[in-house]
């Protein structure tokens, strides 16, 4: 791995090492463009994958101190925990399932599509499927999708799956499959074919799920054009006074405050921390905070609306057997408004364990009990999905500073709101109705609704927008305030779709470093 | 479900209980004061202790009104972990926990129910992809 001094003015620091920072950061360096990727968390490898939910999510998780608000169930029972991502090398792509989808065109046009709705805030992309269409087709190659693109057949179906798919047969439904997903069907790229182990989501043993931790991150480090610095926790963006940033001040793993100098700072900590970062980096010139003369920063935050359907079947399913996201049912991804709702939805088979069954199928002091403990003595005859639909940008959702509290690092708390429109509690009953159909379809004797988890699916909090006025940054992620800044992970999103968003994280990735790249030679940044 | 758990299983969340009050004396002062008001409504309902309530929807009828106590909730998630994250139990249940040094469920039932169709194979998959 290269190492580069604190002075080098000439590197780009990506802060995040996930899904856009890790890309970003492997694209620029086989471009031969220089980077300090600074990663909060420690460094992991496959060998830390442990199949124990509990035990991986203590090992993986982001646990700094956060608050949950506004209206969702979780601001009283998960207080601490809006959000369920990574905080370490790799970031939330060692804990993601894999499940690999594209935007449809009408998502990324959704103020033209939907129309006004009232209190939501949705806008238009500056892109287009077109535009994207390309680099969506370079990330299935990168990430090694199931599906044409690569010519990699999707994944053998588990008996979980095969429940739901009858399911979906039986309803009429044509739409529904074990792909796209980034998980090896067949050795490929160096890494393995999927063994079934289960526990994706505790992070792959073997490296068959694609994630940065296997793949960007040790490719970038085997160039010379890349350092990652884990344990690097960032506190300040600075900028001179022109307005263009100069680097990052951050806490190494000791603890000590450095500020490492930059020609170009790209935020990929996720839809929390980037706009907390952001905000964090008020300065004199900037008092609101960097790239916010929109007032957008920290605003619009989407997680999907969602929630899980479990049904127990008459014969045992164990559903726990083989990849976590087993299929995807995507009949009901369009908009129709007289369904009550704006935008569509998947359904996507997702396994829990017994430990995160128990503790989601009724979460809150209430969940416990003779119709819990009865519920979860059904485990191994269920098959269940995650539903989840487009989730309107709203004025009110969004990550704030707590005004007294910092935590280990002297940061304000963030403090995470998060409102249901109504738009998502009539699609939530629709999606909760559909499920239990198909279940029912094929005998379900009872079906249990679970309501939204913490998030994992973060978006929207440093939106794009063609108008500098409505949006953070332009279409190439680039901040409309500050040439030299640029935001690179899922809060660009201008809104969160139906689909999980890493692939149009990874594809938003290359097409940025793409761009940085065209614009560093040709010194306009 | 494979059968009833063994009252092994209880007495360890009961020891566990014990041992966290006998460590803290707040969470002790908590616990026994909660208890006593367990015992007290018991007797106002049913004029009763509470262990001898037969009708076990009238015992957690008596606990819902405890519910949202700390010292209710501390023994609730003592209760959860020794049951549901035990890997002890875990068998009962159904579930088979960690598999990886098992090397995989490929060949250890992923897709071994009859009472659906099988899933398309590998052949079909290939075909799927082509053009």
């Amino acid at each position: 791995m290269a190492t580069f001094d604190l002075n080098d003015e000439g590197v780009v620091v990506i802060v995040g090492s996930g899904a856009g920072g890790g890309t970003v950061a492997n694209e620029l360096a086989q471009k031969g463009i220089k980077s300090v990727v600074l990663e909060a968390g420690p460094r992991f490898d496959s060998s830390d994958m442990v199949n124990d939910e509990w035990g991986a999510f203590q090992k993986l998780s982001w646990l700094d101190k956060r608050y949950s608000a506004g209206g969702w169930h979780g601001a009283v029972n998960h207080q601490n925990l809006p959000a369920w991502i990574v905080k370490g090398y790799g970031g939330s792509t060692v804990h993601w399932a894999g499940v690999a989808l594209r935007f449809k065109e009408y998502e990324f046009k959704t103020r033209s599509t939907y129309g006004e709705i009232a209190d939501a805030n949705i806008e238009d992309w500056p892109v287009s499927l077109e535009e994207m269409t390309p680099y969506y087709e370079k990330a299935e190659i990168k990430m090694g999708v199931t599906g044409k693109t690569t010519g990699m057949p999707h994944l053998p179906w588990n008996n979980g799956f095969r429940v739901l798919a009858e399911g979906c047969r039986r309803t009429g439904r044509t739409d529904y499959d074990s792909g796209p997903m980034a998980i090896n069907s067949i050795e490929r790229d160096g890494r393995p074919a999927c063994q079934q182990i289960g526990f994706c989501m505790q992070g792959c043993a073997i490296g068959a799920k694609w994630s940065t931790m296997v793949t960007e991150l040790p490719q970038a480090e085997d160039t010379e054009y890349c350092e990652i610095r884990t344990g690097a926790m960032a506190l300040k963006v600075e900028h001179d006074d022109s307005g263009k940033v100069t680097g990052v001040l951050y806490a190494d793993a000791e603890g000590n405050q450095q500020l490492q100098k930059a020609r170009v700072v790209c935020v990929a900590g996720n839809s929390i921390e980037s706009p907390r970062l952001l905000l964090n980096s008020a300065s004199a010139m900037f008092p609101d905070g960097l790239a916010n003369s929109s007032g957008q920063v920290g605003k619009n935050y989407m997680v999907h609306t969602t929630g899980g359907v479990y049904a127990a079947m008459p014969e045992p399913v164990h559903m726990f057997r083989g990849t976590s996201v087993a299929g995807i049912v995507g009949d009901d991804v369009y908009h129709d408004p007289s369904r009550g709702f704006s935008g569509g939805f998947y359904l996507e088979f997702l396994s829990l364990g017994l430990p995160f069954m128990a503790a989601f199928m009724e979460p809150g002091n209430t969940g416990w009990g003779k119709s819990v403990a009865q519920g979860l003595e059904q485990y191994d005859h269920m098959s269940g999905v995650w539903v989840l639909g487009e989730d309107l940008a709203q004025d009110q959702n969004g990550v704030t500073l707590h005004d007294s509290e910092v935590d280990q690092y002297g940061l304000a708390v963030p403090v995470v709101a998060k409102t249901p429109h109504i738009n998502d509690v009539n699609m939530t009953n629709y999606m909760f109705e559909t499920s239990a159909q198909i279940y029912e379809a094929v005998g379900a004797t009872d079906v249990y609704e679970l309501p939204a988890y913490p998030a994992s699916h973060n978006m929207g909090t440093n939106r794009m927008h063609a108008e500098a006025s409505k949006g953070v940054v332009n279409a190439f992620g680039q901040s409309h305030d500050i040439a030299n800044l640029f935001v690179s992970d899922g809060s660009q999103f201008t809104s969160s779709g139906a689909c999980n968003p890493t692939l149009t994280i990874v594809a938003l990735a290359i097409r940025q470093a793409e761009y940085i790249a065209q614009e560093m030679n040709a010194q306009n940044i | 479900m494979n059968g009833r758990l063994s009252i092994d299983v209880y007495q360890a969340i009961a020891d566990g209980v014990s041992a966290g009050a006998d460590a803290d004396e707040a969470n002790a002062t908590a616990l026994k004061a909660g208890l006593g008001e367990v015992v007290a409504q018991a007797q106002a309902l049913f004029g009763s202790s509470y262990v001898d309530i037969p009708d076990d929807d009238a015992r957690e009828g008596i606990l819902r009104t405890f519910q949202n106590e700390g010292f209710f909730q501390g023994v609730r998630w003592a209760a959860y972990f020794g049951i549901y994250n035990n890997p002890d139990v875990w068998l009962k249940f159904g579930y088979q926990g960690s598999s990886v040094e098992h090397g995989d469920y490929i060949d250890r039932g992923f897709s071994d129910i009859t009472f659906v169709p099988e899933g398309p194979t590998l052949e079909e998959r290939m075909a799927q992809v082509k053009g």
